[in-house]
């Protein structure tokens, strides 16, 4: 047991910041993979994850608020603000939709850079309390509630709302109140995730609430697969761990890191959750071509 | 007030550029090119290449940035974008397949070039100031400008007037019935790619040209943003549209920094862009839909 346990503690102690930092934007794909859920491509999640995370950095250096509060209240108030951002946002569908949250992101982005409170450009520091275990708590958590969400009545009414928007109204399903919704959950989470980040890091500024975080969520659910809940988890912690796992090609990771993700997205256009399907299929065809041979011969 | 007008129309014609590429691209096939920021930098530092590495000229250093940036354009479509429009797929997908094909052109870049800044040498062209009424201007700038306006007319006037306009604007309406036409809807997108990667190459070298140490491997983000406002400020389907939305972006810009301070600017471009958004999705010139160049 002591063997085991010692090689696990070596392997977290040497990894332990990616596997946070993997937890988290797991999270943060989720946020982007429940708008997508509804036919929404929002790229506006940073600018949630900023006010959560500037939620944590106040309350934890000028209030004795517990932890657990400042989570409850980050994810609050940055789904209130999604939801209060889906109002006017609602009419507008594919990449203006999502252009019109860049610009979102880059309003909330200014804010902060200007803002005295939160240290504008120069950032702030903050308490570090975020640990491993809770990050993956939460995260499992929310993949168990999504999933769950995934196979309800609820799902479906979403699932239809992101195939046919007006056959799905035609059935009756609101669905301005599943988009209002979608856009407060995917508040919430990417709320969460900021405070997380908050309390991990020490330290925030704006520069971190960008665009790039943004496509980079995206990215994460599009890799893993954006049709079901797993996916988006799956693509954050293979595209966060990559370039570690690729150390090794020194000067050319980075190319080799973005040559792979154009194969995935090639050669997997289902995501990664489709490999063992795909992996299985080409099993079966090799398996029939090989008896096919075998009757030629004989 | 002239000298502002003029720094205006410098930084209208870089976005307008930009922007165009991103325009000739969604208006045929219905996607974002999220690489255009890269081939925006792979231009510029085509050109400086050529002229501090090889000694061109810059008036031969111009052009092989544009083939350049317009081949990378090519490939792009050929790996990234064709081989997912084959099979059907929505725009989300090849959305990230452009993104991923910009961090690998980022890093070729960053691995040949280093993380440094560069810039054009100081003499690469005449440096005799010229006053226009009130304000002084720099031969470069008047040939940036000029540049632009033509390539523009040029532009408008090959798609409305030549044959392979015709078959741009044929695959844009509808391209199936274009196939059926006998178009080759295939090459048609190649060029297509071509010419919006090859203006993309050329807002690069004219960035490079005006801002003093602005060529990098990453310089493409700071226009990425720019251009998609530009092109939600203008709609996406019209030539005159981009220019406008070009103008207008570099207008609320000049009058940010010297109305209200420069932390503020791009929160205006922003809230501009957001407004229209609202008010209008299709733009201030779209005809509506979302197609058509």
């Amino acid at each position: 047991m002591g063997g085991l346990g010692d090689a696990i503690n070596t392997w977290y102690a040497s990894n332990n910041n990616l596997i946070n930092d993997s937890g988290l934007n797991a999270i943060l794909a989720l946020s982007v993979y429940v708008m997508l859920a509804c036919g929404l491509l929002s790229l506006a999640s940073p600018a949630y994850m900023a006010i959560g995370a500037y939620i944590a950095a106040l309350l934890s250096n000028n209030t004795g608020v517990p932890f657990p509060a400042q989570m409850a209240a980050g994810a609050l108030l940055a789904g209130g603000v999604a939801f209060v951002l889906g109002l006017p946002l609602l009419r507008l569908r594919g990449v203006y939709l999502a252009i019109c949250t860049v610009g979102f992101v880059a309003i909330v982005q200014i804010f902060f850079n200007t803002w005295t409170p939160g240290g504008g450009g120069n950032g702030i520091s903050i308490p570090a309390a975020t640990t491993t275990w809770q990050i993956y708590l939460i995260l499992v958590f929310l993949c168990f509630l999504l999933w769950r969400l995934e196979g309800s009545a609820l799902g479906r009414s979403l699932s239809a709302i992101r195939l046919d928007e007006e056959a799905a109204r035609s059935l009756g399903i609101d669905t301005i109140a599943f988009k209002l919704g979608a856009f407060a959950l995917s508040g919430v989470l990417a709320g969460l995730m900021g405070v997380l980040y908050a309390r991990l890091h020490y330290y925030i500024d704006p520069n971190t609430f960008g665009f790039d975080t943004g496509l980079a969520a995206l990215t994460y659910v599009v890799v893993g697969g954006s049709l079901t809940t797993i996916g988006s988890p799956l693509g954050a912690i293979l595209i966060t761990a990559l370039p570690e796992w690729l150390r090794g090609l020194n000067d050319y990771r980075t190319v080799v890191n973005g040559l792979i993700l154009l194969g995935v997205i090639l050669f997997l256009p289902g995501g990664l959750v489709e490999l063992p399907r795909r992996l299985q299929s080409l099993a079966r065809e090799g398996v029939r071509r090989l008896g096919l041979a075998r009757k030629d011969g004989g | 007030m002239l000298q502002q007008i003029f720094n205006t129309l410098i930084n209208a014609s870089i976005y307008a550029l930009f922007a165009m590429g991103y325009a000739l691209v969604f208006g045929v096939l219905d996607i974002l090119n999220l690489a255009h920021g890269a081939i925006f930098m792979l231009g510029a530092f085509t050109a400086v290449q050529a002229v501090l590495g090889w000694h061109w000229p810059l008036i031969l250093a111009i052009p092989l940035g544009m083939l350049v940036g317009g081949a990378v354009g090519v490939v792009l479509d050929l790996v990234a974008v064709a081989p997912l429009q084959a099979r059907g797929s929505d725009f989300l997908t090849p959305l990230i397949s452009t993104i991923a094909a910009g961090i690998v052109f980022e890093n070729i870049s960053l691995g040949l070039f280093g993380p440094d800044a560069y810039s054009f040498p100081s003499g690469v062209f005449p440096q005799t100031p010229i006053t226009i009424g009130s304000a002084v201007v720099q031969p470069v700038d008047l040939f940036v400008i000029a540049l632009t306006v033509l390539l523009m007319i040029g532009l408008t006037v090959l798609l409305r007037y030549s044959t392979l306009g015709k078959a741009i604007r044929a695959v844009a309406a509808n391209r199936l019935a274009a196939q059926l036409l006998g178009i080759n809807v295939a090459r048609t997108v190649a060029i297509t790619f071509f010419l919006a990667s090859a203006l993309g190459a050329l807002a690069g070298i004219f960035y490079g040209l005006e801002l003093q140490d602005s060529i990098s491997f990453n310089m493409g983000g700071s226009v990425q943003l720019r251009g998609l406002a530009v092109i939600v400020v203008g709609g996406m389907d019209s030539i005159p549209g981009v220019m406008l939305g070009a103008l207008a972006l570099a207008t609320s810009e000049t009058i940010g920094i010297t109305e209200i301070g420069s932390s503020y600017t791009d929160a205006i471009a922003f809230g501009l862009l957001f407004l229209i958004l609202i008010v209008r999705p299709s733009g201030i010139l779209g005809r509506g839909g979302s197609r058509a160049v």
